[in-house]
């Protein structure tokens, strides 16, 4: 079996991001850009198949400009076994990334597709959801532990009130989630070696791929700055200010 | 335009995630639909139908959608 795992370059997550002074968008200039820690998630996960005997090949696949070769390489070096880039300088939305992984998956008949529940920059939550949607595959989203037997997935999921386990047939989509599992971090024979793996670079026109945007981002704005505390003088103040201002107490 | 509202439910009672999504759809304004999928909804349906600004529920019960999976 071929697992994909699609994953998204975003800003490190352990950068403060700073919103551009036109509030257009987010700072990306001279920002340590890595893999979706999400994403990443799905890499341990598909290597893990693999060493487990499940999964034969692993494929990272990212929607992207140049730049995203970098993390494609860093997935490399984490265990997977070859990357595929769709190379786009356009602004890539949820819906264009599905359609261009769908083309993706045509190609490679993947039994399993893992995507990170959502990147941290967009926080959308959609691709894996969209590219569901689009192929008929049979959807697990937020899987804290994936279980595979008679060409059959089972994956406990992540819901409101607790846990939810599904059983799906493959071909099938997994997002995961946070506590599906902790990746390792890439040793440095295995960077070497990920410098020689192959890494195939797509266009969406080849792909026959329409990835125009259908979302247009009008401002981008910093949270709100938390005002300052006071110290109040009194009890009585303290009261009064719970009752009229904070209206905690009535 | 026509809005509709998919209910947020556990099939016994509604959720407020689901009021919370009527009240956005009254801002937007026009007829405001919602859809009630699950199994043994009827509680449900009359809860959604008591909430003022509700032009139409439409109900969908079957067994099938007990756990309302993404793909029914």
């Amino acid at each position: 079996m071929k697992v994909i795992v699609p994953v998204k370059r975003v800003v490190d997550y352990n950068v403060k991001v700073r919103v551009k002074p036109d509030n257009t968008g987010v700072d990306l200039s001279n920002v340590k850009m890595s893999v979706n820690p999400f994403c990443e998630i799905g890499i341990e996960e598909a290597v893990r198949l693999k060493e487990a005997g499940v999964a034969e090949e692993v494929i990272a696949v990212s929607v992207g400009s140049t730049a995203c070769q970098e993390q494609l390489r860093t997935c490399l070096a984490l265990g997977a076994d070859r990357a595929i880039l769709v190379e786009t300088e356009a602004d890539a939305q949820p819906l264009g990334i599905a359609r261009a992984l769908v083309a993706v998956q045509e190609r490679e008949q993947a039994g399993m597709v893992i995507f990170g529940k959502q990147s941290i920059d967009g926080d959308n939550s959609q691709t894996g959801q969209m590219f569901a949607a689009l192929t008929g595959m049979p959807q697990a989203t937020f899987a804290s532990e994936i279980t595979i037997a008679d060409g059959k997935a089972q994956v406990l999921r992540e819901i409101d009130g607790g846990m939810q386990t599904i059983s799906v047939s493959l071909p099938a989509v997994v997002t995961t989630d946070l506590r599906l599992n902790e990746p390792r971090y890439a040793s440095l024979p295995n960077i070497m070696k990920a410098k020689k793996k192959p890494l195939d670079v797509l266009t969406p026109d080849e792909l026959g791929v329409d990835m125009a945007p259908t979302v247009e981002v009008l401002k981008v704005e910093a949270p709100a700055e938390r005002a300052a505390g006071i110290k109040v003088e009194s009890v009585e103040q303290l009261v009064d200010k719970l009752k009229n201002e904070a209206k905690v107490i009535l | 335009m026509s809005i509709l509202v998919i209910a947020e439910h556990d099939n016994n009672d509604n959720k407020s995630a689901t009021l919370v999504t009527i009240a956005a759809a009254q801002a937007i304004g026009g007829d405001i639909d919602v859809l009630v999928a699950g199994s043994g909804v009827d509680g449900v349906a009359s809860q959604v139908a008591a909430v003022p600004g509700v032009n139409k529920v439409l109900v969908a019960d079957n067994a099938a959608y007990e756990h309302q999976l993404a793909e029914n």
